[in-house]
């Protein structure tokens, strides 16, 4: 089930995060299947990969982890967005937004470079 | 949706975040909840828990990787943890202090007199003690020097080398990359002002390899080098400090070339040196710099070679890898064969064979440290700084008592909030980090106070310490080593009072506290440590108090001492005509004149000058032969010379006992170039002091003989013909030795003469007279150290001044300080004894009954104190005995006043408590329960 997916770039898996948390506060399970089924796994190749990330945006204070148990009673580690993560998704999404807008205008142009005189 | 886990999960955090174990449970919990999902899905759990850790990818990585991550984030918030707690502390820390404002500002004025002090007499050290010349690797100079014995005649401390011993060391050793010389004088310069007069500064001869050895180069044009050391008297050209440049010429960009008149030896500037370098005595700074060959030259300076004259003052820097051990080695046989050159010299002709051979072999090359340079100051004060420093560092151990004393009352005041705070769980070794947090904010308040009163207590002591008449380059700002200094202490002294009140203050007695029965403290264990600190403050007070009462003492002594003249009414100048030109007979010529003036001047009762001052320091000595007297072989009769104008001994007040005065006829015309016909320097007569007649002759002195030299076969041609009391010579706690006076009149040399004046008012009004008679007889010869000779007495006496005000200063302090520490714990035990009182009042003890019972408590303190004291006294009393004069360091007067003084003082301090217990209304008292 190999398939051409993209390489996902650190900066956009902390974005899917910190946007998977913005629901409310989440296991990191929780988060990689939730990230699995809206990207029809296009984006997360390895769930493994998630978890240094949660590590570094917790050291970053964008997140915050606290034990608490899951749905079937399990003891489990939830993260949640802390008013910087907040902050700092918002700002993504923004960047994120404008990014892309320039991108797309550039492939769906229709004109090519105007030839340069000598 | 997450539930919360049960709240006991999180005291296992209190053993620390176990982060190796969190990761895997968190991995194991992604890849069982994968698992099951897959199974309900269909798969079989074991094609699922595959499945599962394929859509995973390496665990182990990702295991490495976030406990890395998650170990460092936990140090982060261990530090952050540990710094918010300093910063908790400090501010907790400034709010008990402020809310104690009176017990801070006490606790804080005392560190800041000890701190201050010990600072102030750091600085001291720091500048005079410890300094360095400002030139490049200042620890490979070494002064070379000669110690032992010698024939012939010095300029300076004895112990420099003559010129050809200085060239030929220079040329021949293999030890030194330099060896260069300089000779210190204080030449009249004028700058060619049109109204200027003449201004004595600081200068050095130097040689043309001084600059080169030093790494000292100018910044405007060039230093003295060797092509300046070649012809005598053929280079008048003269270097400038920076500092004269400045101050001076306004620094002068087209200084090179501008003429400069040297004692009146026209001189042409040829560089300014590169800033900070002010010649070699770091205590006075030197401005102008001439080529040693211009010596002679020069008037008042030798000129080279000046043959067995010892005056060059000689320094070297070792070539590398030599040490000063190893340069005296090599030296040593080498200066013997010099020694045995020197012998064959025309000096010697007529030495006897005892003289010769003790010159062979009692004189030796010296190689000591150079890095200091040639600064007299730092010989002068080594011990009284240090005698200094020892008294000030006690100051400051009362302080510290004092403060600890402070803390300790308050810590039983606290001891409610420490049991409180123990008993919520906080460890002792929390409260003792923020207790001593608090002593150290008072100390570096204290320390940083102390600073500012040290610069300004440096810049008053430093007019004590060197000659107002010159500019020190020491200065009272502090520096680096300073500041560390005064940061140690700080640092120390908030440790030292702040550690044992922690202690105590924490001591885990908690039921009864937390019980606070009745209002009263509680308190055993501390009211026992203040009473020993305030004992230890009583003794070491009154061994301060000891110290500067024999200072005291010594000064006394020295200042009502006989000296042989009248001081009162008297004044003194000097006056050098060599430095304005004048040379031969035109220099007798010129005192004559100038006396002859000054006797005119009304208000003027008598004057006489002399060849040198009195109590200057300087002497000119020198050994003789008595006419029908047998000395010892080795007794060379060295004798204290001088020669004086007639009526000098009038106007000082010196009784004239046998014989007669010099007079008019006691003088001698030298036609130029005349060779002096023997060894007496011209002198036909003399006046000798009474200890003079007294070791030397039997019978009538009157016409009996002397002559200069001890040689075999010496003749003695000069005439004794009157004899004059003792009177002081460079100092006037010195033995009163053997003096020769001479006619001035009859000296072939003549120089400077100074001119002592006895006045009928006031002596200082008559300075400015004096001042304008010399100018008007020739304003090119300005007057030196015009001053009155009773201020010269006192200047002479600097050093015991210095020591005997200082330590009185410090000592009344320390005693002040103690004081403070001793009220403190009396009030304390009134107040808590306030119940008892009342009780006793009520059963009938009447107010003096009351007044004894408390002061009882602090007269045990004193004596204790006392008793610990006087042996101590007693044990360091040889420290100090080279600093004092007629007195011994176990003077019983001065220890009696000094424990009647410490005594009354104490009781007062105690009598204040004591009073009030006597005024308590016992019914007050005992309604407070």
């Amino acid at each position: 089930m190999k398939k051409a997916s993209l390489d996902v770039v650190r900066g956009t898996l902390d974005v899917l995060i910190l946007r998977a948390l913005s629901w409310g506060p989440q296991h990191g399970y929780a988060v990689s299947q939730w990230i699995r089924e809206r990207t029809e796994d296009e984006l997360l190749v390895e769930e493994g990969a998630l978890y240094p990330a949660l590590y570094r945006m917790e050291s970053k204070g964008w997140i915050e982890a606290e034990w608490g148990a899951s749905d079937n009673n399990r003891r489990a580690k939830y993260y949640s967005l802390t008013a910087e993560g907040r902050r700092h998704l918002k700002q993504e999404l923004a960047t994120w937004e404008r990014y892309t807008l320039a991108v797309t205008r550039i492939l769906s142009a229709t004109t090519g470079p105007a030839p340069r005189r000598a | 949706m997450m539930t919360r886990i049960p709240a006991w999960r999180r005291y296992a955090r209190f053993f620390g975040a176990d982060v190796g174990s969190d990761v895997d449970e968190e991995l194991r919990f992604h890849l069982e909840e994968k698992t099951r999902d897959l199974i309900a899905r269909g798969l079989t759990p074991d094609a699922a828990r595959a499945e599962a850790q394929r859509q995973f990818g390496d665990t182990a990585e990702v295991r490495e990787l976030c406990q890395t991550l998650g170990v460092s984030r936990e140090r982060t918030l261990a530090r952050r943890d540990y710094w918010s707690g300093w910063t908790q502390d400090i501010r907790y820390a400034g709010r008990m202090l402020r809310k104690a404002p009176l017990v801070s500002a006490v606790a804080i004025l005392s560190i800041a007199l000890g701190i201050g002090a010990n600072t102030a007499i750091f600085t001291l050290l720091d500048q005079i003690l410890f300094r360095k010349l400002p030139v490049p690797e200042p620890d490979r100079l070494v002064r070379v020097y000669t110690e032992g014995f010698y024939y012939g005649a010095s300029i300076g401390t004895g112990r420099e080398l003559s010129y050809p011993i200085y060239k030929d060391l220079r040329d021949r050793n293999q030890v030194f990359s330099g060896l260069f010389a300089m000779f210190p004088f204080t030449p009249a310069i004028h700058t060619g002002g049109r109204d200027e007069t003449a201004e004595m500064i600081a200068g050095e001869l130097v040689t043309g390899n001084y600059f080169r050895s030093l790494g000292i180069g100018a910044i405007r044009g060039r230093v003295i080098g060797e092509d300046d050391d070649r012809v005598r008297g053929g280079h008048s050209v003269a270097v400038i400090s920076h500092a004269y440049w400045q101050r001076q010429f306004g620094g002068d960009p087209n200084i090179v070339g501008r003429a400069l008149s040297v004692s009146n030896q026209p001189m042409t500037i040829i560089g300014v040196l590169e800033p900070g370098f002010d010649g070699l005595n770091l205590a006075s700074a030197t401005k102008v710099f001439v080529p040693l060959t211009m010596g002679g030259t020069i008037p008042s300076t030798p000129g080279i070679p000046a043959d067995g004259l010892r005056w060059l003052k000689t320094y070297a820097r070792l070539k590398p890898g030599i040490t000063p051990e190893q340069a005296r080695a090599s030296l040593t046989p080498l200066y013997r064969t010099l020694r045995e050159q020197d012998l064959a010299d025309v000096r010697f002709s007529r030495a006897s064979a005892t003289a010769k051979q003790r010159y062979l072999n009692e004189n030796h090359v010296v190689i000591a440290g150079g890095a200091a340079g040639f600064t007299p100051l730092q010989a002068q004060m080594r011990r009284p700084l240090w005698v200094l420093m020892a008294i000030v560092a006690g100051v400051l151990l009362i302080a510290c008592a004092n403060v600890a004393n402070l803390l300790l009352a308050r810590g039983a005041s606290r001891q409610r909030e420490v049991a409180l705070r123990l008993s919520l769980g906080a460890t002792r070794g929390r409260i003792v980090r923020q207790l001593l947090v608090e002593s150290l904010m008072l100390a570096a308040a204290g320390g940083v106070a102390g600073l500012l009163l040290a610069t300004a207590g440096v810049r008053f002591l430093l007019r004590f310490m060197t000659d107002p008449d010159t500019v020190s380059p020491i200065s009272a700002t502090p520096d680096y080593s300073v500041l560390m200094f005064t940061g140690a202490i700080a640092m120390l002294t908030g440790l030292l009072f702040g550690i044992v009140p922690a202690f105590q203050s924490t001591k885990p007695a908690l039921a009864p506290t937390l019980k606070d029965l009745a209002g009263s403290v509680v308190g055993g264990g501390h009211v026992r440590m203040r009473k020993a600190l305030v004992v230890s403050q009583v003794a070491l007070s009154l061994l301060l108090l000891i110290g500067a009462g024999l200072f005291l003492r010594s000064l006394n002594e020295l200042m009502t001492l006989d000296l042989g003249f009248k001081r009162e009414h008297l004044l003194t100048f000097g006056g050098d005509p060599t430095l304005a030109g004048y040379k031969g007979q035109r220099v007798k010529q010129y005192a004559t004149d100038l006396l002859a003036k000054v006797r005119a001047t009304p208000g003027v009762e008598a004057a006489g000058f002399s060849r040198l001052g009195v109590l200057w320091g300087g002497s000119w000595t020198n050994s003789i032969t008595v006419e029908g007297y047998q000395g010892k072989d080795d007794d060379r009769m060295y004798t204290r010379l001088n020669a004086v104008s007639p009526g000098y001994f009038e106007a000082m007040g010196i009784p004239l006992l046998m014989g007669r005065d010099f007079t008019e006829a006691d003088s001698r015309v030298w036609s130029p170039g005349e060779a002096r016909d023997d060894a007496d320097e011209g002198y036909r007569v003399a006046i000798v002091s009474e200890e003079f007649v007294k070791r030397f002759i039997t019978g009538n002195p009157i016409g009996r003989h002397f002559g200069l030299g001890n040689d075999p076969g010496t003749p003695t041609k000069i005439e004794i013909v009157g004899v004059v009391k003792d009177s002081a010579y460079t100092w006037p706690g010195e033995e009163r030795l053997q003096q020769a006076y001479f006619p001035f009149l009859e000296s072939q040399d003549a120089g400077s003469a100074w001119f002592y004046v006895r006045t009928a008012q006031d002596p200082e009004a008559m300075l400015e007279t004096m001042r304008r008679t010399m100018r008007e007889l020739d304003p090119a010869v300005p007057p030196l150290q015009l001053r009155t000779v009773d201020a010269q007495v006192r200047r002479s006496l600097g050093n015991q001044r210095f020591m005997s005000s200082l330590s009185m200063v410090f000592s009344v302090l320390a005693t002040l300080l103690a004081m403070v520490g001793l009220y403190g714990v009396m009030a304390y035990g009134v107040t808590r004894r306030t119940r008892e009182i009342g009780v006793r009042m009520a059963l009938g003890a009447v107010a003096p009954r009351v007044i004894w019972l408390i002061m009882r408590e602090a007269l045990t303190l004193i004596v204790i104190g006392v008793a610990i004291a006087l042996p101590a006294a007693w044990w360091l009393s040889s420290l100090v005995r080279s600093e004092l004069y007629g007195v011994t360091p176990t003077d019983p007067l001065t220890v009696i006043a000094a424990v009647a003084a410490l005594a009354a003082v104490a009781m007062m301090a105690g009598m204040i408590p004591a009073m009030r217990a006597a005024r308590i209304d016992p019914l007050q008292a005992l309604r407070q329960d």
